[in-house]
């Protein structure tokens, strides 16, 4: 009988690729048009048939499996992104990003300015450092730092993950393991899902809304159509997954994970510009900033055009649905950088938020281990993937892993059938 | 010498209503108390808004509805002196009704797809919904949004049992469980007369409360010392932090907030929106068609008259944007438009607005919810370990307080349990104390 797969993101897609490749049926049920989930390509609003990145851009050193996949399937990397400079000791830390990049009230630190904020945020990071739930505000008030260099270091949980500085726990900056090196793929995040969708049964425009347990296997119903499935893996957003109906109810251990585990706010602003070369010259790998537009990085284009990705976390300013103000900003960051109005060519916001069927950016990991745990375990044939479930929360890398836990999952049950004796005996 | 636990102020932060409660609770045994407030003005979500609103009448922003079971609030309401409103009917329930949905459904108004629904058809919706819910029995923690898709429902049924929902919690119906939509049916509300600040201002009239004072910092253990934005430093034998949950998790405390706490507050769902209010001329109309609760399957989930036993004069409508459409918020002239329209349908005729405001919780910093919902299965947890004492820090706020999450009761009864609290801590014994008191000569 046949699988079910909620969802064409990044981890039901490794989840079904791995059914498939095990000789299951699989059928991927997609409630969208589009394919990727929160990795997103969007095609028709750039120049020169760029792809903008709607949702994740980066590939990280220490995220193999994806790494892996990009050889096999020979996807190209960009050249590296380096957003968080090392210290002067070659450490990367909780005050590695203050010295990069910096754009505050519309205007760029300087080196010494930067160096000064970053050597203040080290020391207190030495001398006192954040207990690993602690919030940014909360530590840095503790610590005393100079209200500058508060607003320096709280600053960059607007890229991960990309939360409101009140509600992003320590862990997340220091002691700055991730993203020392990063990468984009040259042909946008979504070629990663494309490569993994080949021969693939995909179901597009089909919103699951609710599932039926059956004496054996499953029954799914879309908004007109059903399903049946001996196995379901629900590789949707927790929010989403709040959204579909079980029948039975969900244990309460799930539910509970469920409506404990909130989404970042937030969406993506990408712009193209033109004068890349110029623009690059003046502002090196993009900034943080206090502006809507948290942090922004570049990815340069032909014809010397280049686009700005940036992210941007709901502050309830209304940012989100202001396009043309959200891009205007940007705009002013990277004036604040290279001293002139940048020539903008094309752009637009993604808002996360509003989407029916993801409803946030990422999951914000806040109950550790157990949390993930509880969200991963299977409920009898029903089984959980996506980046809110495992470990490295919020990157592809943790989606594409665990689809393939999923599925790992199902063909144990495989196994474990097959080599049952006939007659049911034990 | 025995010393006293009167040697040293309490410090109360945040003068919202369960900060002020623990404050007065204490200063009425003798106790030296201080109130700091971040902001300028005291009531925190216990917030009415008098100015641009014609003929004396206000609009609530925030907490605003006084449930039979808040007893509490009317007991300090009843102490005070601050006037409770006659009651006003929200729910028409019957002997064998299943969950409290139905009579909501029979005493409401209804905007399914932009119509109004008329009467005959919502009694016959909340048969409907009975016949569901016995059919497919909700759990008490399955969520809202599941249970409907299990049960089925669609049209006016569904419009119905989700705009009750989104109106009770402020919440999107995937953000909550179904337990408060089960079990025995609140009836009415009430209202404080003269506006829920009314509450707030009595109760802070003969406090010591310093505005502007924002806390960043708060040195605990032996005592406490509390810091405020611009350095100023308050020392006080303990203090009660009654800020809302995300103000808590930003506070510098040092030692650092017990773990348990921080990870509950960011594990909370919040309640993102605000409220908008607007005052139409047409004030009989308007008052026939809102006294009773007007729900939609629409942007503003849900909307009423702020004072629903004016005699006269105009009317002042106030409704929710929040969850998935809590952006509109941003954008004002938006949100009056869809204020706008939803009475007009609720009302009949096109109507006449005076004034009107939107106020943004979810964009304030200080707050960043209306408020919190959490599972059944989870609250008593939560307020457990939230209302747990640490470093002579008493935490106080609705979200302490175990059934009554995002209620005035829960404020109210958190302040007073904080306040309890420290008035049991006992008289501390000095070695000399002992020494003189206790050992044998």
């Amino acid at each position: 009988m046949t699988t079910i797969v909620i969802g064409a993101g990044l981890a039901g897609l490794f989840a079904a690729r791995a059914l498939h490749d095990a000789g299951e049926e699989v059928i991927v049920l997609e409630a969208t048009d589009h394919l990727g989930g929160r990795t997103r390509g969007v095609r028709g609003r750039l120049h020169h048939d760029q792809i903008a990145d709607a949702g994740a851009s980066f590939v990280d050193i220490g995220q193999d499996t994806l790494l892996e996949f990009c050889v096999r399937q020979d996807l190209r990397l960009t050249p590296q992104v380096r957003l968080l400079p090392r210290d002067p000791r070659g450490f990367s830390t909780g005050a590695s990003a203050l010295r990069g990049r910096i754009v505050s009230g519309g205007r760029a630190l300087v080196d010494a300015e930067r160096w000064d904020l970053a050597d203040e945020v080290q020391m207190a990071l030495e001398q006192d450092p954040p207990e690993r739930v602690e919030t940014l505000l909360a530590w840095s008030r503790r610590v005393g730092l100079s209200p500058r260099a508060r607003d320096a270091y709280a600053m960059q949980g607007s890229l991960a993950p990309q939360a409101r500085r009140e509600l992003v726990s320590s862990w997340h900056v220091h002691p700055g393991d991730a993203a020392q090196a990063r990468w984009m793929l040259a042909d946008g995040a979504d070629s990663i899902a494309r490569a993994a969708a080949g021969g693939l049964n995909l179901v597009f425009g089909s919103p699951v809304r609710w599932v039926d347990k059956e004496p054996v296997g499953y029954t799914i119903h879309t908004d007109d159509d059903s399903f049946s499935a001996q196995y379901v893996v629900v590789t949707s957003s927790v929010q989403a997954t709040r959204r579909i109906g079980f029948d039975p109810v969900l244990p309460e251990w799930k539910t509970e994970a469920l409506l404990t585990t909130p989404m970042s706010q937030g969406g993506k602003i990408i712009a193209q510009y033109a004068d890349a070369d110029r623009l690059v010259d003046a502002a090196g790998q993009g900034a943080m900033t206090d502006s809507p537009v948290g942090r922004f990085w570049f990815k340069r284009g032909p014809e010397d055009t280049l686009i700005a990705m940036g992210v941007m976390t709901d502050g309830g300013d209304g940012m989100l649905t202001q396009h043309a103000a959200a891009l205007q900003v940007l705009d002013r960051q990277i004036e604040a950088l290279t001293g002139s109005p940048p020539d903008r060519i094309a752009g637009l916001v993604h808002d996360w938020t509003t989407e029916e069927f993801v409803g946030g950016v990422v999951s914000l990991d806040t109950g550790g281990f157990e949390r993930r745990a509880v969200l991963a375990a299977p409920v009898g044939g029903l089984h959980f993937a996506g980046e809110a479930t495992g470990e490295r929360t919020g990157t592809m890398e943790a989606a594409v892993r665990s689809g393939r836990r999923a599925a790992d999952e199902i063909l144990q049950k495989r196994r474990r059938g097959r080599s049952r004796p006939r007659g049911g005996g034990r | 010498m025995l010393r006293t636990i009167d040697d040293e102020a309490t410090i109360v932060v945040g003068a919202g209503l369960a900060g002020l409660v623990t404050a007065w609770r204490l200063q009425e045994t003798g106790m030296p108390v201080v109130v700091l407030e971040g902001s300028d003005r005291i009531g925190g979500r216990t917030m009415t808004s008098r100015d641009g609103w014609v003929d004396g009448q206000f609009a609530n922003y925030g907490g605003e509805l006084i449930f039979p079971a808040f007893h509490a609030l009317r007991a300090v309401c009843e102490e005070l002196g601050v006037e409770i409103s006659p009651p006003n009917v929200i729910a028409e329930p019957e002997p064998d009704d299943l969950s409290v949905v139905e009579g909501m459904v029979r005493a409401g108004n209804f905007i399914h797809q932009g119509t109004l629904v008329d009467r005959r058809e919502l009694i016959a919706s909340a048969a409907r919904i009975r016949a569901a819910v016995e059919a497919h029995p909700p759990a008490p923690h399955e969520i809202v949004e599941q249970w409907v898709r299990r049960a089925g429902l669609d049209g006016v049924d569904r419009t119905a049992f989700r705009g009750v929902a989104r109106m009770l919690t402020c919440q999107d119906t995937w953000d909550h469980d179904v337990h408060y939509l089960i079990g025995p049916a609140m009836t009415d509300i009430r209202r404080i007369s003269g506006g829920t600040q009314s509450l707030a201002d009595r109760l802070a009239m003969d406090l010591d409360v310093r505005l502007g004072h924002e806390v960043v910092r708060i040195r605990r253990g032996n005592g406490a010392e509390v810091e405020t934005s611009d350095g100023r430093i308050f020392h006080g034998a303990r203090v009660v932090v009654a800020t809302n949950p995300y103000a808590l998790s930003g506070i510098g405390f040092d030692p650092p907030l017990e773990e348990a706490k921080t990870s509950t507050v960011l594990s909370l769902l919040p309640a993102m929106g605000g409220k908008v209010a607007a005052q139409y001329a047409e004030g009989d109309a308007v008052r026939e068609a809102l006294n009773a609760i007007v729900y939609t399957d629409d942007e503003i989930c849900a909307a009423w008259t702020c004072w629903p036993d004016a005699p006269s004069g105009p009317a002042v409508v106030i409704g929710f944007l929040a969850g998935v459409h809590r952006h509109v918020l941003a954008d004002e002239g938006e949100a009056m438009r869809l204020l706008d329209d939803l009475v007009a349908t609720a009302v009949g005729h096109p109507v006449t607005r005076l004034h009107g405001d939107v106020h943004n919780w979810w964009a304030d910093p200080r707050f960043m919810s209306i408020t919190v919902n959490p599972s059944e299965h989870s609250r008593p947890r939560i307020a457990a370990v939230m209302s747990g004492i640490e470093h002579d820090t008493h935490i106080a706020g609705d979200y302490t307080s175990e059934q009554l999450f995002g209620t005035l009761e829960g404020a109210v009864r958190s302040g007073i349990r904080a306040a309890d609290e420290i008035l049991r801590v006992p008289t501390s014994f000095s070695a000399d104390d002992i020494e003189e008191r206790l050992t044998t000569r």
